[in-house]
């Protein structure tokens, strides 16, 4: 039994290092992935975590513009679970002036309600600041707040790895009280212990 | 280990929409967001919900504007707790077997049967059972054909065009008339089919006179069960046909003189008495009131000075065929 994830969130969370790391900390060396396009077409790309982290990730926001579903599998037991985390395009606030954002977002929510479970990344480390498009902001309350109505959702503070994230981390639990947040550094690696558990509890 | 059954996905019309709204621009990010976690936490889309929720309270007074039919108005409003019922069960993750919403309406003409049928179609789309709604009127000679194999092609052609709305087939006992050698078997059996592969993307209703209309489900077995829904249509009574002249007229700004009221209420009293061949009920009064109009015209036309008291008054003289001029057969005519 397949449990498919989403992995949501504004733009430049780390929602994609987040997938590819978490994959390398599972103990896969590449990545197998079904990549839908805007267009609704599907296409399956295989590829090691390297160059996953070369071709998808960028400093500068919105890099991820398709659906990239990323087969894992998680050991439990004696066996293992098969698990899917699909990388989706960031939400941004307000109405998007591209359209093609507004589309590659729209897809994005479509499938929210088809996700067995919801990771929503969110950047502790703007959390204090005031960003309109990083910091933590309506966006996050709005998933959060659909995150209670719904199963199996997480919420999971992100570059803990930064000096500013650890007092951000206080501000989000303050900000998103009575919702479970995991603080993880996709970058340093940390915090995946957790995230596995809690995965591995949706199964 | 906990279960649970996958089912292919289908993305609610109120998703959908919120998709579509989103691209267009006239949507924000979050209000999409909030759109999402108020349809997971109730039930249906509140924005879209309320205005469809206005929609189907107009049609449904509409349904009860109606004259009569008390019987009718009481199965359009079964159906549409019905298809409310179902869609909430399905939100709950109960099952919801898909709606069989194939109708048969047995009565006479004039009756309201079409009208109900284009109110039904408007009503389902509404409740999201019908994309469309929209009425493709057919009768025997638009879906029979002349050669073999014309007739299926016919028939798949109507099909096709009432795809998301209603096909609704007027004096349809009249496809199994005509023996074993006529095509009107084979566009039966294409409606079949047609109900069978496109199943919950278009509603049949077959339409007739009650008696020919019971004869041919019985021809049929298999057409009997297809068609879980029959709705007769009973005569008007004549105060009902009473009542109706007067909506007619209200809705065209006219009024009766009282005598020609008092001429109308006897005629209609004689007319739904005699239950004539061609008494064909709303029809008819709608037929007679027409000429009058046309009557009070010609009247006035001369008279450069008439009121708008004038303008609006029937005369008994109006209604009143008088000998000789045809109004009679005119109206038999129809």
């Amino acid at each position: 039994m397949v449990k498919n994830g989403l992995v949501l969130g504004k733009p430049n969370a780390g929602k994609t290092l987040f997938i590819i790391n978490f994959a390398g900390f599972l103990g896969l060396r590449g990545l197998r992935a079904d990549v839908t396009g805007v267009d609704g077409y599907t296409r399956r790309v295989t590829l090691s975590l390297e160059q996953a982290k070369r071709e998808w990730v960028s400093q500068r926001p919105h890099k991820t513009r398709q659906l990239y579903r990323v087969h894992l599998l998680l050991p439990k037991g004696k066996g293992k679970k098969q698990l899917t985390l699909t990388d989706s395009t960031g939400l941004l606030e307000g109405i998007p002036g591209d359209p093609e954002l507004r589309r590659a977002i729209g897809q994005t929510l479509l499938t929210v309600r088809q996700a067995d479970f919801i990771i929503h990344i969110v950047d502790a480390s703007q959390a204090v600041t005031n960003d309109w498009v990083l910091s933590p902001g309506e966006v996050d309350m709005q998933l959060a707040r659909y995150g209670r109505f719904r199963r199996n959702y997480l919420m999971l503070a992100n570059k803990m790895d930064l000096p500013a994230a650890a007092h951000g981390l206080e501000t989000l639990q303050k900000t998103f009280a009575g919702t479970a947040i995991l603080p993880v550094s996709a970058l340093q690696k940390t915090g995946f212990i957790e995230v596995r558990d809690y995965i591995r509890s949706y199964f | 280990m906990k279960k649970s059954v996958r089912q292919s996905f289908i993305y609610s019309p109120g998703d959908l929409e919120m998709k579509r709204r989103l691209e267009e621009g006239s949507l924000s990010v979050n209000g999409a967001i909030s759109l999402l976690s108020r349809v997971e936490s109730e039930a249906q889309l509140p924005d879209t919900h309320s205005i469809s929720e206005q929609n189907i309270q107009s049609i449904m007074r509409e349904v009860d504007g109606l004259v009569g039919l008390s019987k009718v108005k009481g199965l359009i409003k079964e159906i549409r707790a019905f298809v409310e019922i179902s869609q909430r069960r399905r939100q709950h993750q109960l099952k919801s077997d898909g709606l069989v919403l194939h109708m048969v309406f047995k009565g006479n003409p004039g009756t309201g049967k079409t009208t109900m049928a284009r109110i039904l179609g408007k009503l389902l789309c509404e409740l999201h059972v019908l994309p469309k709604g929209h009425l493709v009127e057919v009768e025997r000679a638009d879906l029979v054909g002349e050669y073999i194999g014309h007739t299926a092609q016919k028939t798949r052609e109507q099909v096709k065009k009432a795809m998301g709305g209603i096909l609704f087939i007027d004096e349809a006992y009249s496809l199994a008339r005509g023996g074993e050698k006529d095509f009107g078997k084979e566009a039966i059996d294409t409606l079949v089919k047609a109900m069978e592969d496109y199943k919950n993307q278009f509603i049949l209703i077959l339409a007739g006179y009650r008696l020919e209309m019971e004869i041919f489900m019985r021809s049929n077995p298999g057409l009997r069960s297809r068609f879980p829904i029959q709705i007769s249509f009973p005569d008007y009574s004549s105060e009902e046909l009473l009542e109706i002249a007067f909506l007619m007229l209200r809705e065209r700004q006219y009024r009766l003189s009282g005598q020609a009221r008092e001429y109308l209420a006897i005629y209609l009293q004689e007319k739904a008495g005699e239950k004539g061949v061609n008494f064909s009920n709303a029809r008819l009064v709608r037929n007679l009131l027409e000429l009058a109009i046309r009557r009070q015209a010609l009247r006035l036309v001369e008279n450069k000075a008439c009121s708008r008291e004038e303008l609006m008054l029937i005369d008994r003289d109006d209604l009143t065929p008088e000998e000789g001029d045809g109004g009679e057969e005119w109206i038999s005519a129809w």
